[in-house]
């Protein structure tokens, strides 16, 4: 691997000038005709879930992908087609890239993994394990023919118009803010007009995004905030921001978000994403629900079970459960594998779960069990955490 | 060519009596959608040297930027509706027949009596913010000042969290310039939780739910709290479902534009975006042009006459139907700033023209045969909730077409059925030209791209010399920048595009 043409896939218009060295792992142009082509590179705008590019790129549509990047090649010549983020300033480097690679009228939607890339020579011949992720092109007339090395994947952008519709439950994420770690006197406890709980307290207004009858204190209340680290006396910094503690002497509730399943006790393996097409979140990324595997069930987004949790029995709620497909830029990103879970648990607080005579506020030991919900995802059998109110979520 | 008939359906009384409700006399003001109402965001960019991505050009907002001369608003109603017609040969050849509707109203901000409003101001005191804050507090202090004696102001600062500053006070209370809140600078930009205690304090305040409107000025990223885009334009909905309308003006270099336009999406809420000595006049004209709504459910259906099939649709976000007829649905219409196309604000320049909504027409195989011309094109069925009354009101207007369904004009000059107020077709192709050369330049035709401005350059020309108009100029320019960037990048010639489906106007 090469530093040599590093930037490469910055400049508008290059010349791919001959130079002794080698290039690194990409996929390549390579000019088999006697004039001088144009070719016009658009990488994918957004960070792919390698393991399911090759099944989702169709998915696609051209809003995925970024603005061309027109390149000259002379007769013979050799274009890396160089992924953007394997810039040496890119902290996190794709494993995998996909590109809109046109020549002339014609255009090819590609997909690569680089693990799988050899690097190539500045001449290539026709055999060899280069000659595997050449995009060479022949023809002439006016039109061009590509023929694609077997290490490239290529696909049509069909998008999601053409495609049956995912039927499987999509849940609004879990959030909260508002919320600094320390003790607090719950002043108010209402329900926004967004579904989420509008907390007034001694330091001012929170906000959870949970079903209401996942938050289980009330106006009037003391309760303890604390983040990732848990509670004690050096929990003073919430830098959780993936992880929410809450509890009283009762009661305790975990809020996670974002990657990471299993998380906190719960999960028995990794969430299966639903087989139909992946639908678009108001990022713009592309998200195949997914359900969880909970206690020998597999869970979808929204619903609430029953579960024991590190040793004591839990409410457990999924907000999402989805596989990320494509993370367009400047949207939040997944996981690895691109999974995102979202858990709300509510527990007897550990003060309480000392005292098993007490009514902890959660039921006796039923095992794993998904609890009965109406079409909006609400527990019929059970009357809110707050009263009164109805789940927006 | 003229329209051909006019009559009022119904008026529907949907509370109110209807002895109280008094017509407005003659006058033109235009009136503008809910959405983005300018582009201003995207000729930032430009202006930068910058290609902006296709999906920024937004449509409502460019065409907002536009005023219609248009006939007295003496339709008897408060929002009046003129329907108009253009057949015209395509660049590439073919018929190119589009409808188009643009509403005004006699009303002015003067003669209006409206209801009092408790509006929920949300401001942005993070970094991104900070070297505009002047002029932001300027612009509040406006605002409020242009506030009548009777509404209610909640004003509310985000950065690392989210504060009330003032909960319900009368607009003469509010002395931004005085607010050590508003003169802080803050890491963080807590959005969510901002306008979540905007909401939040609005449906506590059970009297404002009639009148109660957020008004949102910054850059508005959300950098901390809740930051789910999801969740944020899940609040705006929510707030549109309890009647809260919103208004936003994004503004300064940080201004972000992807979640203002999402919640610019919801219900009756507008969008503008405002930089440097601008942003005072923006702000505080707010107070006239988007608080309160004109008029709200609006549907407008364009229904093709015997020959014609409706199509592709512009102008508005929310298109239903098919080729028997269009529904278009559009959730608030708002006083707009000018009254025709030269007039042209110093404070709050092109914004509030009103521009209007277009379906295309496609005549029918053996239509010009079977019809032949003077025969009906469309009739434009028109339904909305008067805001100040509370009446639904019903009409509708018919144009005709001087041509055969699919015949051509003789001359590469369109035929109007108003041409005293054919300006919508000519902003229409110049929307178009912009949108398709920015399609083609990201599709990798850079020359192509090139290509539609040097089409369009003779076009303009034909239709500068016979009417001189400021918003047509602005376009052009707009066009001649988007080229110029686009050759910095570009070493072919330019070349015509291989598809336009626009109408040709004197080329």
């Amino acid at each position: 691997m090469t530093p040599g043409l590093r930037g490469v896939g910055l400049l508008s218009l290059l010349t791919v000038l001959g130079c002794d060295l080698n290039y690194r792992p990409a996929p390549y142009v390579h000019n088999l005709t006697r004039e001088r082509i144009h070719v016009q590179v658009r990488f994918v705008d957004g960070t792919p879930t390698c393991d399911l590019l090759p099944q989702q790129i169709g998915f696609f549509t051209e809003e995925d992908f970024g603005p061309s990047v027109r390149y000259r090649l002379d007769p013979g010549g050799v274009l890396p087609i160089t992924d953007p983020t394997l810039e040496p300033d890119v902290p996190e480097p794709r494993l995998c890239a996909a590109a809109i690679v046109r020549v002339g009228e014609t255009s090819r939607v590609l997909h690569w993994d680089h693990e799988g890339l050899h690097e190539i020579p500045q001449e290539p011949t026709r055999n060899g394990a280069a000659s595997q992720q050449a995009l060479q092109v022949g023809g002439g007339g006016g039109r061009y023919f590509f023929r694609t090395g077997f290490k490239l994947g290529t696909a049509s952008l069909r998008g999601q118009d053409n495609a049956p519709p995912c039927d499987a439950p999509v849940a609004a994420p879990i959030a909260w803010s508002g919320l600094p770690n320390g003790t607090h006197e719950l002043a108010a406890v209402r329900e926004g007009a967004d579904g989420c709980l509008v907390l007034e307290h001694g330091s001012g207004t929170g906000f959870v995004c949970v079903p209401p009858r996942m938050f289980p204190f009330v106006a009037g209340q003391r309760i303890e905030v604390a983040g990732a680290e848990g509670f004690g006396p050096d929990a003073g910094v919430d830098s959780g921001a993936n992880v929410l503690r809450i509890r009283d002497e009762r009661q305790a509730l975990e809020l996670r978000r974002g990657s990471g399943f299993p998380a906190a006790g719960v999960g028995s393996g990794e969430p299966v994403a639903a087989t139909c097409a992946p639908v678009r979140d108001t990022c713009g990324s592309l998200v195949l629900p997914a359900r969880a595997p909970i206690g020998g069930l597999l869970v979808e987004a929204g619903s609430e079970v029953r579960a024991v949790v590190v040793d004591a029995l839990a409410r457990v709620y999924l907000g999402r459960v989805e596989q990320v497909a494509l993370v367009r830029t400047g949207c939040e990103r997944a996981g690895s594998r691109g999974f995102r879970v979202d858990l709300a648990i509510v527990q007897a607080s550990e003060a309480q779960a000392a005292a098993p005579d007490d009514d902890a506020g959660v039921n006796e030991p039923r095992g794993h069990e998904v609890m009965d919900m109406d079409d909006a995802g609400r527990d019929l059998q059970d009357d809110g955490g707050v009263g009164g109110t109805e789940g927006k979520q | 060519m003229t329209r051909s008939f006019v009559w009022p359906l119904a008026l529907l009384l949907a509370c109110g009596d209807s002895d109280e409700f008094e017509p407005p006399p003659g006058g033109s003001l235009s009136v503008t959608q809910a959405g983005a109402q300018d582009i201003e965001e995207f000729r930032r960019m430009l202006r930068g040297g910058e290609i902006p991505p296709v999906e920024s050009f937004d449509q409502l907002g460019f065409f907002a930027e536009h005023a219609i001369d248009q006939p007295e608003a003496d339709c008897g109603f408060t929002v009046c509706v003129h329907p108009q017609l253009a057949v015209a040969p395509r660049f590439d050849d073919g018929n190119w027949t589009m409808a188009f509707a643009s509403f005004n109203t006699a009303v002015t901000a003067e003669s209006r009596e409206r209801d009092a409003v408790h509006l929920a101001v949300v401001v942005d005191i993070s970094v991104y913010t900070d070297r505009v804050r002047e002029e932001l507090v300027d612009g509040i202090e406006g605002l409020v000042g242009a506030l009548e004696p009777e509404d209610r102001v909640t004003l509310i600062v985000y950065g690392d969290g989210a504060e009330v500053v003032r909960d319900g006070a009368a607009p003469t209370e509010v002395v931004p310039g005085e607010l050590p809140a508003l003169q802080a600078v803050e890491e963080g930009s807590a959005l969510y939780d901002g306008l979540a205690l905007a909401v939040d304090r609005l449906v506590q305040d059970e009297a404002a739910l009639a009148g109660g409107r957020i008004l949102l000025v910054g850059a508005a990223r959300a950098v901390t709290g809740i930051t789910d885009r999801e969740r944020i334009v899940a609040l705006g909905a929510a707030a549109a479902q309890e009647g809260i309308g919103m208004s936003i003006v994004g503004v300064g270099n940080d201004y972000e534009p992807d979640i203002a336009r999402a919640l610019a999406e919801q219900g009756t809420a507008t969008l503008a975006s405002a930089h440097g000595d601008e942003i005072p006049g923006v702000i505080a004209a707010q107070a006239e042009l988007s608080l309160v709504p004109l008029a709200t459910d609006m549907e407008l259906r364009i229904r093709p006459a015997p020959g014609y099939a409706a199509g592709a649709v512009h102008g508005v976000r929310d298109a239903a139907g098919g080729g028997a007829g269009v529904v278009l649905r559009i959730p608030g219409l708002f006083l707009g700033a000018r009254t025709g196309g030269d007039d042209v604000d110093e404070m709050v320049g092109r914004r509030g023209g009103g521009g209007g909504v277009f379906v295309r027409l496609w005549p029918q195989a053996d239509a010009a045969e079977r019809i032949g011309p003077g025969a009906p094109a469309f009739t434009a069925e028109v339904s909305y909730t008067d805001h100040d009354s509370g009446e639904r009101v019903e009409y509708e207007v018919g144009v005709d077409n001087g041509l055969a369904p699919g015949e051509n004009p003789d001359e590469f000059w369109p035929h109007f059925s108003d041409e005293a107020h054919a300006k919508p077709f000519m902003m229409l192709n110049m929307w178009l030209a912009v949108d398709y050369a920015l399609r083609l330049h990201r599709d990798g035709h850079c020359e192509q791209a090139m290509g539609v401005a040097e089409m369009m350059e003779q076009s303009v020309e034909v239709w500068q010399d016979a009417y001189d108009d400021a918003d047509i100029e602005a376009d052009a320019e707009l066009l001649f920048l988007l080229r110029a960037v686009i050759a910095e990048g570009c070493t072919a010639m330019p070349v015509p595009p291989t598809f336009v489906d626009a109408g040709c106007f004197g080329t």
